[in-house]
C-alpha cells in the first residue's frame, strides 16, 4: 500500500505515488498525489513513468528550487519502499528529457521483413489450426548504451506484438437468379460464453433479395488469439473448410441456397488463447520477432498450457525474450520453470492483465526452452441485467443477476434483484434459470424464499425464484447458494408474470472487461 | 554577461524560434533557459521569462501552456514570498478563465497559503441503485473546495457506502460539473456483462 512521503527539504508538502504495475520501467503507470498538511492538494493519472517523474519534478519545484538529482533519488527511494525496485540513472534521464528517444530508436530500424515460419511451427508444435507469425528486422546496430538497448528491444517487441481484435471480419459471396455475384463485408462483435473463457461470436446472413440466392460462401476470418472449440450453422448439415492466412484462420461455409427472408446463423464458440511475443537477437544487426498464440486446458479446476521453445537457428542467440500475454480472464497459479527476477519477471498491471516475460542470454542451437502456466480463473463478477418491457414499449420492470467467485470447493453465490418501474403490476414475478445439472442449491437468504429446484426433460437443471411485486421504486431480492464441483455457467434467466412470458429479445449486448467492483 | 542579458537573450531567441518552429519548441527552449537560472535561484529572472511566456501563449491562443504559463509565475511568487503579487496572477488565471492541472495544484496550495475562500460548492448528490437509477440524497451545502480532487476525498471521507453522482457549482465561473464517485471499496473483477431489453405479454 503506497503512502504519503514528505518532499526532502520540506516539513509542509508530501508525495504518494501508486503505481498500477509491480514492475519498473518506462511503461510504468500510476496516480501521483500531492498534499500538504491539509490533506490532499491534488493527483494525476499518468500514464507511463515518463508522466510519473514529471508529475512529480513539476510539483516539487514548485514548492522548492528545481533539483533533478535529488527528484530522481527521492522516487527511487520511494518506488523502493514500496517493493519496487528503480533505476536512478533511468529516472534521472527520464527527468532531464522530455522526449523517449523514440525517432532515434526509428532511425536505428533499417528493415523489416516478414518471414517463413513453417520450420518454427514444426519445432515448437504449434497445433494445426494455429500459425506463427514472423518477422526479422534489420537494424543498423544494438545500441551499446543499457537504456537505449532496453528501450529499443522494447520498442520492437510492443510494435509487433499481436493485436487482439474485438471484432472478426466476414466476407460474404452468393449468386443471384441472374446469374451476377454479389459481394459484401460484415464485421461481427465478439460476445460473452457460458463460462469465462468462452467467448461466443455469431456470423449471420439474411436473404433481403425478392428471390432466392445459390452458391452461397461465407468466410469468417478467425484471429489466432481465438481457438475454435465449436462451431455449428443453424438447420444445415454443413462442414467448413478452413484455411490458414497470414494473421486470420478462414474458415469457409458453403450453403446451396437461401430463400428469401431466410436467415442462416454460425455460432462459434471460442476461446481465448496465450499470445507469445519472442524476440530472438540472432547477431548485432538481425533480430528475429515472432507471435504464437497457445492453447489453455481446462484440468479438473484449473487450467494450464505448455509451450514449446527450440533455438532452430544454426548459432547461438545472444539473448531470447518471450514475453507471454495471459487472457485477462486468467490469473497465474504456478510457472515452470518459476518466474524469478532477475530473469523472468511476472507483471501484474491494474486493470489489464498479467504478462509474464522471461529473458535469457547466449542461448545455444538446438537448446529448448519449454515454459508450462497453471492458470485460475481471475476473481471475476457475472452481471445479467433484463428490462423488462410491456406491450406498449414502457419499462415495467429492472432484473439483476449477479454471480461471484468465491473460494474454490466453497461454490458460489447468484443474488436476483427485481425493481418495479411503473408500479400497478400485482401479478406473481417467476425467474427461471438455469444451473449444471450437477450443481445443487444449499442455502437461501431470505430463508423463507420461494426457490424451486426441478430437472426438465431434457436433463437440464432449473432453478425458479418465485416473489412477489416489490412497491413502485422498491426491490425484491434474493441470494442463493450454490455448490458444484465445476465453475458457475453464465446465462440470462426467463421472466414470467402471472402468466404472461417472453415474447421478444428487443436489444440485447454483451461484454468482458476489467472493473473496478464493489468488494464482496 | 550578466542576468539581465541572459534573459534579454533568451527573449530575442525565443522569438526567433516562434518565427520559425513551433510553439511546443519555443517553451522547451525557454523552460531549458529557466531550469539553469532556477537552479542557482534566480528566480526574479524567473519570472521575467514565465511572464514572456505567458503573453506570447495568450497572443498565440494557446490555452494549455498559457496556463502552465500562469502556475509557474504564482509559484514563483510565492517561491519569493511575494504573496501580493501572487494573488494578482492568481486573480488574472481567474478572470481569464484558464485552467489545468498544474494550476489547479497551484492554485490551490495559493488558496492555503494565503487562506483565501475556495470556490466549489457541491450542490447535489444523488445515488446510485444497481441499476445506475439515481436517487436524491441530502447534499451538504455551505462547504467549499478548491479544487476537484478535495470534492472527491470529502465524499469519500463522509458518505456512506455506495455509487453517487456529484453536482458541483464553480462559484467563480458559475458553471457545474458532474462527478461520479464510488465510495465502496473497490476490487478488480473480470466483469461478464449482459443487457437485454425484452417485451413481455
Amino acid at each position: 500500500m503506497a503512502e504519503q512521503k514528505s518532499v526532502w527539504g520540506s516539513i509542509r508538502y508530501f508525495i504518494k505515488i501508486e503505481p498500477y504495475t509491480n514492475v519498473f520501467g518506462t511503461s510504468m503507470s500510476g496516480i501521483v498525489s500531492f498534499y500538504d498538511t491539509h490533506g490532499l492538494i491534488n493527483e494525476k493519472e499518468c500514464r507511463n513513468l515518463q508522466e510519473i517523474v514529471n508529475t512529480v519534478n513539476e510539483f516539487w519545484s514548485t514548492i522548492l528550487a528545481p533539483h533533478e538529482t535529488r527528484v530522481a533519488r527521492w522516487i527511487e527511494e520511494y518506488l523502493s519502499e514500496t517493493g519496487i525496485i528503480g533505476d536512478y540513472n533511468l529516472l534521472l534521464r527520464l527527468l532531464r528529457s522530455d522526449e523517449l528517444f523514440s525517432e532515434d530508436l526509428e532511425d536505428l530500424i533499417t528493415e523489416t521483413k516478414e518471414v517463413s515460419t513453417e520450420n518454427f511451427e514444426k519445432a515448437f508444435d504449434t497445433v494445426e489450426d494455429s500459425k506463427i507469425i514472423g518477422h526479422e528486422i534489420t537494424i543498423k546496430k544494438l545500441p551499446e548504451d543499457d537504456y537505449f538497448r532496453d528501450e529499443l528491444l522494447q520498442k520492437l517487441i510492443e510494435d509487433n506484438k499481436y493485436q487482439i481484435p474485438n471484432i472478426v471480419k466476414s466476407r460474404i459471396q452468393y449468386r443471384l437468379a441472374s446469374g451476377e455475384i454479389e459481394t459484401t463485408e460484415k464485421e461481427n462483435s465478439l460476445g460473452a460464453g457460458e463460462t469465462l473463457k468462452d467467448v461466443t461470436l455469431i456470423s449471420s446472413l439474411k436473404n433481403n433479395h425478392k428471390e432466392t440466392i445459390t452458391e452461397i460462401k461465407i468466410i469468417d476470418e478467425i484471429p489466432y488469439c481465438f481457438a475454435v472449440d465449436n462451431m455449428e450453422i443453424a438447420n444445415l448439415e454443413s462442414e467448413p473448410s478452413k484455411e490458414k492466412e497470414e494473421k486470420v484462420l478462414e474458415i469457409t461455409w458453403e450453403i446451396p441456397e437461401i430463400q428469401p427472408d431466410q436467415e442462416v446463423e454460425i455460432k462459434y464458440n471460442l476461446s481465448k488463447r496465450i499470445n507469445r511475443t519472442i524476440l530472438e537477437i540472432i547477431q548485432n544487426e538481425v533480430i528475429a520477432v515472432l507471435n504464437s498464440f497457445e492453447n489453455i486446458s481446462l484440468s479438473g479446476l484449473e487450467f494450464s498450457s505448455s509451450i514449446k521453445y527450440l533455438n532452430i537457428h544454426n548459432r547461438q542467440l545472444q539473448e531470447l525474450h518471450i514475453i507471454d500475454e495471459i487472457p485477462p480472464e486468467f490469473d497465474v497459479l504456478k510457472t515452470n520453470p518459476e518466474a524469478l527476477p532477475p530473469n523472468a519477471v511476472i507483471e501484474k498491471i491494474k486493470l489489464k492483465g498479467t504478462i509474464v516475460r522471461w529473458k535469457h542470454k547466449n542461448v545455444p542451437a538446438n537448446h529448448s526452452l519449454d515454459k508450462s502456466y497453471k492458470l485460475d480463473y481471475f476473481p471475476f463478477l457475472f452481471r445479467g441485467k433484463k428490462l423488462i418491457q410491456d406491450k406498449e414499449g414502457k419499462t415495467i420492470f429492472k432484473i439483476a443477476k449477479f454471480i461471484k467467485s468465491s473460494e474454490r470447493d466453497v461454490g458460489y453465490t447468484i443474488n436476483y434483484i427485481v425493481k418495479n418501474i411503473k408500479g400497478d403490476v400485482d401479478e406473481i414475478i417467476s425467474l427461471a434459470d438455469k444451473l449444471p445439472v450437477s450443481h445443487a442449491v444449499v442455502g437461501k437468504d431470505p430463508e423463507n424464499s420461494q426457490i424451486m429446484e426441478q430437472i426438465d426433460d431434457s436433463g437440464v437443471k432449473i432453478i425458479t425464484w418465485i416473489t412477489e411485486p416489490p412497491s413502485i421504486g422498491k426491490f425484491a431480492s434474493v441470494e442463493i447458494k450454490v455448490a458444484g464441483d465445476t465453475p458457475p455457467t453464465f446465462g440470462m434467466f426467463e421472466v414470467f408474470i402471472g402468466d404472461k412470458t417472453e415474447k421478444e429479445v428487443l436489444d440485447k449486448e454483451s461484454s468482458i472487461s476489467r472493473e473496478l467492483v464493489k468488494s464482496l | 554577461m550578466s542576468a539581465d542579458n541572459d534573459v534579454q537573450k533568451m527573449i530575442r531567441e525565443g522569438k526567433d524560434l516562434l518565427a520559425n518552429k513551433s510553439p511546443d519548441d519555443f517553451l522547451k527552449f525557454i523552460e531549458r533557459g529557466i531550469k539553469k537560472l532556477e537552479e542557482n535561484d534566480q528566480f526574479i529572472e524567473s519570472v521575467i521569462l514565465w511572464s514572456f511566456v505567458a503573453e506570447t501563449m495568450e497572443n498565440l491562443d494557446d490555452q494549455d501552456n498559457q496556463s502552465y504559463a500562469y502556475s509557474k509565475l504564482i509559484s514563483r511568487y510565492l517561491l519569493l514570498d511575494d504573496l501580493q503579487k501572487a494573488e494578482e496572477v492568481f486573480k488574472e488565471s481567474i478572470s481569464k478563465e484558464l485552467s489545468g492541472f498544474h494550476l489547479d495544484t497551484v492554485r490551490t496550495i495559493f488558496e492555503r497559503r494565503s487562506e483565501k475562500k475556495s470556490n466549489r460548492e457541491i450542490i447535489s448528490i444523488r445515488k446510485m441503485d444497481i441499476f445506475g437509477d439515481l436517487d436524491q440524497t441530502p447534499a451538504s451545502p455551505s462547504t467549499m473546495f478548491e479544487n476537484v480532487s478535495l470534492v472527491r476525498r470529502y465524499v469519500h471521507n463522509y458518505l456512506p457506502e455506495g455509487s453517487f453522482s456529484v453536482t458541483i457549482l464553480n462559484h467563480k465561473s458559475g458553471t457545474t460539473e458532474e462527478l461520479e464517485i464510488s465510495t465502496e471499496k473497490l476490487v478488480e473483477y473480470e466483469v461478464i456483462s449482459i443487457q437485454e431489453t425484452v417485451r413481455v405479454d
